[in-house]
Parts: C-alpha cells; sequence; structure tokens
C-alpha cells in the first residue's frame, strides 16, 4: 500500500472526510471521531485491522454510535482510494490526530474540538504553528492596514510566524507583509485551498518554503458561514497570541471568533488594537477582556512584551465571564 | 458456497451441468475473502463470469455494487444475457452517454445496480472524477481492473489513463477486493501489477497455449502484393475473420480494397463512425456484426481487441507486423479457441519498421514541449490549452498531449481547475524525468526485435510465443508452418490482380475541406481579412489531394520529386489529370494558378504550368510573394500559422474571373490555401479548388 498517509489517517478520512466537495453529513464530527478513538483503544483494535476488514459495530456502539452509519462511512474504501490519488498527485500533504506532523497545539489547545484532518501544502515544518495570530474585517480602514503592516512586519523581524484566515483584507495584508519582510505566515483556510495553492504568489512562496497552508475542509471546499466560523478557532490554537485588528460589534466571523477565544478555558491570549479611530466591536472586546496591543517602543522584544502581558491577566477570572 | 456459486454458474449459462473452469471458483473465493487476485487467463477462459459470480454473491451477503473498469465499449451480448439471468443489473457510465448518467446516479443511490463499467480514459478527466465518480463510488464494495497489464509500466500497451488505476490501487485499504484480469502477461508484468495490488495478491495463472491454431508468417514488401493475396486467399478461408492493420488509414483502404472485390469487408478503428450514429455504436454494430457472421472479415486497427470474444473466428491475418508478441499473441488469440483449424496469418511488409517507430516516437511528448508549455504557464498564469497556443509554436495536440502527460504526473506540475491549466507549487522544481521515457522507448525497440525474432523463427511458432510470455510450454503445436507442411496457405498472388490493387493505391485521393473560421478573431495585421467566420464570399471549395505524404502509392514518388530530382515527374501530371476527371469539380474550371514560394523556386510553377497544358487552361501566375516567410511547415498551430502567412501574398496584375485550381505541393494546415484563396476571392475570382501533391495527415492507430 502506498504510504501518502499513514493508516491512521486513512481511517480518519473514511470517518471523517467528504470525498464530494459538498459535505454529506453523515461524516463523523471531530468529538464523534474522537469517541471512536477512544473506543478503538479501549477494545485494542488498530486502524490497520479495520482498514482490513475487521468489524466496526461494537466500537460505534461504544462510542454511543450508530453501527450502520459507521460501517456505511468504513464502505467507503473505493471513493477513498479515488479521492487519495487525486489529492497526492495535486502536491497536497493530509494529517490527521495521531500523527507526528500534526500540530500540539490543536491537541492540548481544543481537545474534542480539534479537527480530526488536516488538508495542506508548503513547509511543513511550520505547521508546528506559534506566532501572532492575526485576524480582522475584510474591509479595514486605513489606519487599521497601516498597524497591520506594521505588527506583521515586526513579527517577521524577530522571527515570529504570522497565522492568519487568508482571507481579504486583514488577513492577506498581514501574511503578505510578514513574508515581504522575510517572515513566515500561516494561512488556516476556510475553503478553496486547492486553488489557494495555485495562485501565482502562493505558488512561489510555498515552493520557497516561507507559506504553509492548511485547511480541515476538502481542498476544493466552497465558501460558506458555517465552516468559516469553525475556523476561527483553528486560527487562535496555531499561535501564541492572537490579535484583533478590526471587529464589528456584537456581529460578523471576526467578532465571534475573538469571544469564542475569550471564552474558552486557557483560551490564548487575545489583544486587541485600540485608540481613537477603531471600530465600536475592538471596545466592546475588551470590555470582555481582550488585551490593548501594547504601543511600540518595546523595552525588550515584541515577544517577550506580549508574553508579560498575558501574565498580568487574571487567567481563572477569564474564563468566567458570563456572555 | 461453492454449491451457491454453482448453482449461479448453471443459470448463468443456461447449461444444468456447468463446471468451474480450474481456477475460477478459486478466484471468486478469493475474493470473497476480500484478497486480491490477478488472473492471467487466455480470452474465452472466463473471467466475466468469475466477477458476476462474485459480485451476486457479494450482494447477496447485503454488499454494494461492483465497479469495473474496462476499456470495452459495453459488455458482449452473450455476458449481458448471462449477468441478466443471474439478476444482475448493469450500468455504463462513458464519455458517449451522458445524457444517463443522472438515471445511473440515482440508480445507484436506491441500490438497484449491481455492477458499473466505467472507461479508464474517464478517470484522467479530474473533474469527472470529483463530480460523478467519487460521489458514484461512495458505495462500491468490490473492484474489477479489465486488462490490467496496461497498469504496468513494462506492459506492452501501458496506457497513461492506467497510471491512475494503479495509483487508486495502491491507495485503497486493504478492505476492497481487488479482480485484476489480463490474458497476456509476462513474468515482469506480473511483478509490476503485484506492486500495485500489494504483496498479498493471489495469482492465478493458466496455460497460454492454444490447439488448433495454424500459425504460419508469409514475407510479402509489396502493400500491393499483400492486397492481392488476401484479396485471393480470404474467400477460402473458413467462416469470419479479422484483418489487422496498424493505421486507421489503412484499415480503410484495405477494407474498400476487398470491397471492390467482392468480400464483405469493413474497416474497424478508433474513428470510425457512419452518418448518424454514435462512433461508440458503431462500433458496437460492427462488433455484432462479426459476431453473427454477416460480414466476412473486418479490417481492423489494435482499437479491435479488448474484449472481443469470438468463439469460431476462422482467421486472423496481420496485414502489418504488430508492436510487439504480447500484441500478437493478444489478436492473433482471438481467433480459433471453439474451432480446430483457424489461421493466425503475418504478412510483413516494408513499411512496418516504419510505422513502428513512427508510433514509437509520438509516444511521449518531447522534453522540449513539456519545458515550453511549462514556461508559458508560469510566465502567462492560468489559461486554457486554446490561450496557450498564442505563446508556443506548437500544434494543438502537442499542447494537449504535454498538458495530459503533465497532468498524470503524481504530485502533478499542473493542474486543471475551472477549465483553466495552472502550474502547481510542485511545477516550478519539476524536471522531466527522461529516463522513464527513455526506459520505455528501449523496451518498445526490444519487443520491436522479438517481434522481428518471431517472423524469423524456425522453429514452433506456438512455443516461441508461449515462451515471449513466461508461459511454460509442455510440447510443440504440430500445426505451425514450421512442425507441419499440411494445410498451409499458398504465399502465391495473381500478378494481375496486384497491378490492379497498385492502381487502387495511387487512386487514394483525399478530400481538402475548406476552412470556415479563422483561429481567432481579427488576427490579421496586413492583410484585410476581418473577424473569426470566414465570410462565405472569400472561402475555398472544397479541393483534392493526389496523394497521402510518403504513402504507398503516388506518395512516395511526389517525395522524391520534392526533395531529389526537384522536379515533379509527368507521371504526377498524368495522375493529377486523371483524378480531376472523377472529382470533375463543378463550376468547372478555367484558369490554373498556383502559392508562390521564394524557397523552392520553379518546383510548384513548373509543375502546375503543365498540368495547365495537360488541361489545355491558361496558366496565370498571378499570386505573388511579397515576404520571405519562415516555412509553413515550420508554424505548429492555427494561430502560428496563419501569422506567418498574414501579408505574405500579394494578387499581382489582373486576373480572370471565372473558377480556377489552385496548385502546391504539400497541403497540411490548409490555411496556405485558406489564405490565398481568401485574396483571389477578394478579387473578384469565383470559386477557387485547392489541388495538392500529396496530403500530409497524422496516423492513428
Ligand atoms: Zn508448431
Amino acid at each position: 500500500m502506498s504510504d501518502y498517509v499513514s493508516e491512521d489517517t486513512r481511517l480518519a478520512l473514511l470517518l471523517c472526510a467528504a470525498f464530494e466537495k459538498e459535505k454529506s453529513e453523515r461524516t463523523l464530527s471531530s468529538r464523534e471521531y474522537a469517541a471512536f478513538c477512544r473506543a478503538m483503544k479501549e477494545k485494542a483494535v488498530t486502524a490497520s485491522e479495520l482498514l482490513e476488514g475487521a468489524a466496526s459495530d461494537e466500537l460505534a456502539l461504544s462510542a454511543s454510535l450508530m453501527p450502520d452509519r459507521v460501517r456505511a462511512l468504513l464502505d467507503r474504501a473505493v471513493s477513498l482510494g479515488f479521492a487519495l490519488e487525486q489529492w497526492e498527485s495535486q502536491g497536497l500533504w493530509i494529517y490527521s490526530v495521531a500523527d507526528a506532523a500534526y500540530p500540539v497545539r490543536y491537541k492540548s489547545h481544543l481537545a474534542d474540538q480539534a479537527p480530526p484532518l488536516l488538508f495542506g501544502a508548503g513547509n511543513l515544518s511550520l505547521l508546528e504553528g506559534g506566532g501572532l495570530a492575526m485576524v480582522g474585517s475584510r474591509h479595514v480602514d486605513p489606519a487599521g492596514e497601516g498597524f497591520t503592516r506594521e505588527v506583521a512586519g515586526l513579527c517577521a523581524e524577530e522571527g515570529m510566524p504570522v497565522v492568519s484566515g487568508g482571507a481579504r483584507g486583514v488577513d492577506q495584508i498581514s501574511m503578505r507583509t510578514a513574508v515581504e519582510h522575510g517572515g513566515v505566515s500561516l494561512g488556516v483556510l476556510a475553503d478553496s485551498l486547492l486553488k489557494r495553492t495555485l495562485e501565482e504568489e502562493a505558488r512561489y512562496l510555498l515552493g520557497e518554503g516561507r507559506l504553509l497552508l492548511v485547511s480541515p475542509f476538502h481542498p476544493e471546499a466552497g465558501f460558506t458561514v458555517g465552516t468559516a466560523m469553525a475556523r476561527n478557532k483553528f486560527i487562535y490554537a496555531l499561535a501564541d497570541y492572537g490579535l484583533v485588528v478590526s471587529a464589528d460589534h456584537q456581529k460578523g466571523g471576526t467578532w465571534a471568533g475573538a469571544v469564542e477565544e475569550l471564552k474558552r478555558d486557557h483560551g490564548r491570549p487575545v489583544f486587541v488594537r485600540t485608540g481613537e479611530e477603531v471600530p465600536p466591536g475592538n471596545e466592546a472586546l475588551q470590555a470582555l477582556g481582550a488585551l490593548p496591543w501594547p504601543t511600540p517602543p518595546y523595552e525588550t522584544s515584541l515577544m517577550e512584551t506580549l508574553q508579560q502581558k498575558s501574565e498580568d491577566i487574571p487567567r481563572a477570572e477569564q474564563g468566567s465571564f458570563d456572555f | 458456497m461453492r454449491k451457491q456459486a454453482e448453482a449461479y454458474l448453471c443459470r448463468a449459462l443456461r447449461r444444468p451441468d456447468a463446471q468451474f473452469h480450474s481456477g475460477q471458483w478459486e478466484a471468486i473465493a478469493a475474493l470473497l475473502k476480500r484478497k486480491r487476485v490477478l488472473v492471467v487467463q487466455r480470452t474465452g477462459w472466463g473471467k466475466s463470469m468469475v466477477y458476476f459470480l462474485a459480485c451476486r454473491l457479494f450482494r447477496d451477503q447485503g454488499s454494494g455494487p461492483a465497479l469495473l473498469i474496462s476499456p470495452l465499449l459495453s459488455l458482449m451480448r452473450n455476458q449481458m444475457e448471462a449477468a441478466r439471468r443471474i439478476g444482475l443489473r448493469c450500468e455504463t457510465i462513458n464519455s458517449t452517454n451522458q445524457e444517463a448518467w443522472e438515471d445511473v446516479k440515482t440508480a445507484l443511490e436506491a441500490n438497484e445496480v449491481d455492477l458499473l463499467i466505467i472507461s479508464p480514459e474517464r478517470l484522467s478527466n479530474t473533474s469527472f472524477q470529483t463530480e460523478v465518480l467519487t460521489p458514484l463510488a461512495r458505495s462500491i464494495s468490490f473492484l474489477v481492473v479489465d486488462e490490467a497489464h496496461c497498469i504496468s509500466d513494462w506492459g506492452h500497451d501501458f496506457r497513461p489513463d492506467y497510471r491512475r488505476i494503479g495509483r487508486i490501487l495502491r491507495h485503497m485499504p486493504p478492505r476492497v477486493p481487488v479482480l485484476a484480469t489480463t490474458a497476456t502477461a509476462n513474468n515482469r508484468v506480473v511483478v509490476d501489477i503485484q506492486k500495485q495490488l500489494g504483496r498479498r495478491m493471489t495469482l492465478l495463472r493458466g496455460s497460454l497455449v492454444r490447439r488448433g491454431l495454424k500459425l504460419q508468417n508469409i514475407h510479402m514488401p509489396s502493400a500491393a502484393v499483400r492486397m492481392a493475396w488476401l484479396a485471393t486467399v480470404i474467400p477460402f478461408l473458413p467462416g469470419s475473420g479479422i484483418v489487422y492493420t496498424l493505421t486507421q488509414r489503412d484499415a480503410e483502404r484495405i477494407a474498400s480494397w476487398l470491397q471492390r472485390n467482392g468480400i464483405k469487408a469493413q474497416p474497424y478503428h478508433a474513428g470510425v463512425r457512419s452518418e448518424g450514429e454514435e462512433e461508440i455504436g458503431r462500433r458496437e454494430a460492427l462488433e455484432q456484426a462479426l459476431l453473427k457472421n454477416e460480414i466476412k472479415v473486418l479490417v481492423a486497427t489494435v482499437a479491435l481487441g479488448m474484449g472481443f470474444d469470438k468463439p469460431d473466428l476462422g482467421f486472423v491475418i496481420h496485414f502489418q507486423r504488430p508492436a510487439s508478441v504480447v500484441h500478437y499473441y493478444q489478436q492473433v488469440g482471438r481467433a480459433g479457441r471453439a474451432l480446430d483449424n483457424a489461421y493466425g496469418i503475418m504478412l510483413c511488409g516494408e513499411e512496418d519498421g516504419d510505422i513502428a517507430e513512427y508510433f514509437r516516437e509520438s509516444a511521449f511528448p518531447p522534453q522540449k514541449h513539456i519545458q515550453q508549455v511549462l514556461t508559458v504557464l508560469k510566465e502567462q498564469g492560468s489559461l486554457a490549452i486554446r490561450q496557450v497556443q498564442r505563446y508556443v509554436n506548437l500544434r494543438f495536440g502537442e499542447i494537449r498531449k504535454a498538458l495530459r502527460f503533465l497532468a498524470l504526473e503524481s504530485p502533478a506540475p499542473v493542474i486543471f481547475l475551472d477549465g483553466k491549466w495552472s502550474l502547481s507549487p510542485a511545477g516550478a522544481a519539476y524536471k522531466v524525468n527522461s529516463g522513464y521515457a527513455d526506459q520505455i522507448t528501449a523496451q518498445r525497440v526490444r519487443e520491436e526485435a522479438q517481434m522481428q525474432d518471431y517472423l524469423e523463427h524456425k522453429g514452433c511458432l506456438m512455443v516461441f510465443l508461449q515462451r515471449a510470455l513466461d508461459d511454460k510450454p509442455k510440447d510443440t503445436c504440430g500445426i505451425c508452418k514450421n512442425c507441419s507442411q499440411s494445410g498451409l496457405l499458398s504465399d502465391s498472388f495473381d500478378p494481375r490482380l496486384a497491378n490492379e490493387a497498385g492502381i487502387f493505391l495511387r487512386r487514394n485521393y483525399q478530400v481538402i475541406e475548406p476552412r470556415l473560421v479563422w483561429p481567432m478573431k481579427d488576427l490579421f495585421v496586413w492583410s484585410p481579412f476581418k473577424g473569426y467566420a470566414i465570410a462565405e464570399d472569400l472561402q475555398a471549395s472544397p479541393g483534392r489531394a493526389l496523394s497521402l505524404w510518403r504513402d504507398a502509392g503516388w506518395g512516395t514518388l511526389v517525395a522524391e520529386g520534392k526533395y531529389q530530382t526537384r522536379f515533379f515527374s509527368d507521371e504526377l501530371v498524368r495522375g493529377c489529370v486523371e483524378m480531376i476527371e472523377t472529382w470533375a469539380p463543378q463550376p468547372k474550371p478555367e484558369w490554373i494558378c498556383c502559392i508562390p514560394s521564394l524557397r523552392s523556386g520553379q518546383l510548384v510553377p513548373d509543375f502546375a504550368k503543365r498540368l495547365a497544358d495537360a488541361l489545355q487552361l491558361p496558366f496565370e501566375a498571378c499570386l505573388v510573394k511579397v515576404r520571405d516567410t519562415p516555412e509553413q511547415k515550420e508554424m505548429k498551430n492555427s494561430y502560428h500559422q496563419v501569422r506567418n502567412l498574414d501579408g505574405a501574398f500579394r494578387i499581382r496584375g489582373t486576373m480572370p474571373k471565372g473558377p480556377c485550381f489552385l496548385i502546391d505541393d504539400m497541403v497540411s494546415s490548409r490555411w496556405t490555401f485558406t489564405v490565398a484563396a481568401a485574396l483571389l476571392r477578394q478579387a473578384g475570382c469565383r470559386n477557387v479548388f485547392p489541388l495538392a501533391l500529396a496530403l500530409n495527415a497524422l496516423r492513428n492507430p
């Protein structure tokens, strides 16, 4: 058998991946998949045994899943062959939770919410993550744009990766600025992974090893609000700190994602741009516990400054806000 | 389980006492244990029965349908009936039945289809794969790969599409049972297939020997002589049979020659079609006609082969030497499975080596083309093939071939998405693995040499074939030319018939269809032609070419005149006069002019003048070349060809307005004729009939 993906990933693909562009509802969610993996461990059944045709009913029952549903998913083995051949020829890699290359940050930070599968392209060593997650609206004001460039440039100089969502506006400005300044960036995409790898700029940077594009969704999935929302936590989780450049108040993905992260137990420290020209969402986030972005010059480095500032937050309190 | 299977076998064959052939049940049993099985058995052994019965038993257990990947156009009628008798519903999805896809999809979703058949070339189409196949494959429980030797790099007809199948198999979890079947695989190919199927593959291999098939080789260099021999011998051969040729063109010509000699013959190749009928439908109809002995002989290319099964086929004659022993065995082995006496005759001719080399050389896109195409995509971004034409001087087909080759690499340096080709991240670092192509080419050369050895072999011919295929011959066949002198076909021929065949070959006039659109809108800078469509009053009329370039017949004489003697002989003038008599263009041309050339000087005008004299028409040198252009044959695609002609010609002086012949020596893209005719017609000429000595067309198997 080909060693393009591990046995565990092959199994995760059968259980959780959509092989078609539109997601079919019967695939397992992150939580269901986690439960199934626990059942496998308990009953000492390995992925390769299941791939060879071992019975799955008992496992399904002990993971509180319908046996028919699991069997139907495992029966998609021929589709899997087609899909893997295509993904390999498209130059994409695929990892699942059990693989060594799968980011530890996801497992520790997201637990059962960790995406079972990651599709990606580019420098694999970047998948380790770290650095600063930069988020903000697609239509950022000029001040916000300038701020984004400044911060991303600084990250690049200090060797901090910039993690973002690859959307228009803040996402793309931050990622582009980082690589322009000799840094690296990580795009956590909610849709169209394949198409993005073919864009001229991305193609060049992927080849140079300065860009990583990763997505928990089908490489040819189209945009949906649902996946874009679900994706926010994957951006924060892959970085050390989050920075909201601009957020609408009570609406939009940036707001929802930041609130979600602030609410999370041991969430990433979320910073927010402050000042007179910031949108109302930014101020509201500050009231919910987001930290004001420290203004330069910094006594030490940006990285150390962020570390110090985040130690200031009373961690216990952060998770206890009542939204 | 075996009992159940046997009961189904009896029902399928409608014979209460039917028994499994050796190996059939073993294959089924292994599949039921979710194993992977490679079956190497000669045609007619009953491979389809293995997957029908396995499919039936799987379905009885509640498993999903089976997927059959096969180059077969559809199941043979007798197979269809056998499947139906055991309650299997078989459906096909291919490029020609798009209108049925939705119904098949619905039936699959309702779990009503038992066996889904797709052709391998569908797998190269990535959008078909994502949009149609992947959803359909969701419930497939068992996979059958027909003609599995094509997966192997070492297979005699390794096909690019099968490269993908090999990879798919390697990616598929072992829980999927796979049946791979082939009639011909030597050890090397078996090992290669094993690599894709996994080490635990079960191999079931039967003997390839074919009793009752009388092998004989006859050496006849001249095509005309071979044609005379065919016309003499075929009426006396038992039953009906197949004549194999290497090219579509030869299949057409020989079929029509045999028809002229009162033999019920039809051509069969990948391009046959008849009016109002789909190509596939036509091929199916021809296969049926042969099966029912409604025709005496199909004159076919390699396109007739895979899966064609006629137990009482009386003879297989090769007009030219096939590319390898495996090809030969596969084709000749179709004869006489159920007969005591059938013929396998190989004629070989002077052109065989030439054609083999042509096919060999054109198997892979040249590295230079690949580099050019990659560079364009790198510099210009995503493009459709038509757009690529602007930037590289390559034929449309060459561009497509290079892109298809690249798309089948993994990781692929180019990716087709949303109707356009893009460079992928892997494209920047991509290096053509020329070692790979060289290896395959070298393998082909060895295979051809082995075929030549077969022709000259002094021992038993059947034993030679078996050895070449790693089968272990127990004994000589006793009936081949080298084993026994009785019942041989005579190699004599009627010289008068051979002479006639020679004339027939020379009357191989080719129609030059007028072009109706320019390659691009408003392409011209110097010439006064606008728009995309060529206005009706600027179009040429249908013309004629005397021959095919370098063909038996006039072709060689034309080549000689062009490159050696620099003079087109009077014989060619007479040939053209004769052609014009049969052609009889209307309205009758009243004068003659020709395509001028600064390079070849008087070659064409001189010929045109002599033709004019012979036809007693005036010759007018009214077209002149005003700009020295690179040779048109250097221009590989429409865009570059027409650009090269822009402003190259002008009308000089006054010219007659009546219909005329426009003469050139060679025609291939037709753009020179098209542009010159447009100029003549714009200057008031009523009709322009192009006439060339040779048409340069590609050879197709
Ligand atoms: Zn013999």
